[in-house]
């Protein structure tokens, strides 16, 4: 008589087959759940980081270096009416004069196929000097505008400004609105 | 007579009892830790709320002081959209509808001190529910007239 081999039989090896073809599911979606969490929670960090530093610029620019609005870089035109006519609508492109006529233009642009909003500067006869994107390209910044108001003629404009965050992951797209108002300062 | 060799019957209870310490603790812990990472996103939506809500405030109060104190003078709004507005006056929170955001209730309640005010004391709430609790983010904050 030959040698008997202890191992399994096949209905052994069925059911350990099966219960584990039932349990590894289980724990790869657990496990991939708490990851794309995980990454949720991280792209809304980010987002609310890159969101604040944009405002923050923003809000820089407009009450320490804005002496005025203008509609166009080559002009000097106000663009904020009065605040009893229709409501304001918001423009796309921010143009500001410093109080030594040096101008920045906000307004939404498009680098490396990623929307960000960029500032370029001017000096007084607006020959370009420089320009710098306010957030980074691992977020996207859209639907960037603002729109302001006078309360009287003399009064300094309020400028609102608004813009959201974008970010896109495989499982979720995730959005951040931003608006502020404020008044611009006397200089 | 052959003799085999196996497990009796009580250490295989004892070791499906440990076992089962072992998945009840994993399954407890990867439970909570689900849970605190959608407290954590929420939270964080939570406060951009607030955060949103208390700049759209003071840029009414810098319009216009006196129409700004005559509006909000104790009183509680609610605040449902995204786009704030000073439409809805509540009594309580749950006068104002869970619908910002899907999940959030946002209101701000005003005092106003003394008259006539040169201050303005507000609180904002953004509130949600979860598994039945009320989970909440405040801001306090004085407006004062500039001039």
């Amino acid at each position: 008589m030959g040698i008997k081999h202890k191992s399994f039989t096949l209905i052994e090896l069925i059911v350990a087959v099966g219960v584990v073809g039932f349990v590894l599911p289980s724990v790869f979606n657990i496990f991939f759940t708490m990851i794309r969490q995980q990454l949720i929670l991280v792209s809304y960090q980010e987002m609310k980081q890159q969101g604040d530093s944009i405002e923050r610029n923003i809000k820089n620019i407009l009450q320490t270096r804005t002496a005025y609005l203008t509609d166009s870089l080559y002009a000097t035109n106000n663009p904020c009416p009065l605040f009893t006519t229709p409501t304001p609508t918001f423009s796309p492109e921010m143009y500001i004069r410093d109080r030594n006529e040096y101008g920045i233009k906000l307004y939404q642009k498009t680098v490396s196929g990623v929307d960000t909003i960029a500032s370029d500067s001017a000096d007084r006869n607006n020959s370009f000097l420089k320009t710098y994107n306010l957030s980074s390209k691992d977020v996207l910044v859209s639907d960037f505008g603002y729109s302001c108001f006078k309360v009287n003629d003399y009064s300094l404009p309020f400028v609102t400004t608004t813009f959201t965050m974008h970010k896109s992951t495989v499982f979720t797209d995730m959005v951040l609105p931003y608006s502020f108002k404020l008044q611009l300062r006397n200089y | 007579m052959s003799i085999k060799k196996s497990f009796s019957l009580i250490e295989v209870l004892i070791f499906i009892t440990i076992l089962s310490f072992f998945f009840v603790t994993s399954a407890a812990i990867i439970t909570v830790s689900m849970h605190q990472n959608t407290l954590k996103i929420n939270m964080l939506k939570a406060s951009h709320y607030n955060e949103q809500l208390l700049d759209w405030i003071k840029g009414e109060k810098d319009t216009n002081w006196n129409d700004f104190v005559l509006t909000t003078s104790d009183k509680t709004f609610c605040f449902k959209t995204d786009e704030p507005s000073w439409l809805e006056v509540i009594l309580t929170k749950d006068d104002c509808d869970i619908t910002l955001g899907g999940i959030f209730r946002r209101y701000a309640v005003f005092k106003t001190d003394t008259v006539p005010s040169t201050q303005v004391q507000v609180t904002t709430y953004t509130e949600w529910e979860d598994g039945g609790n009320t989970y909440s983010t405040k801001l306090y904050t004085v407006l004062n007239i500039w001039e």
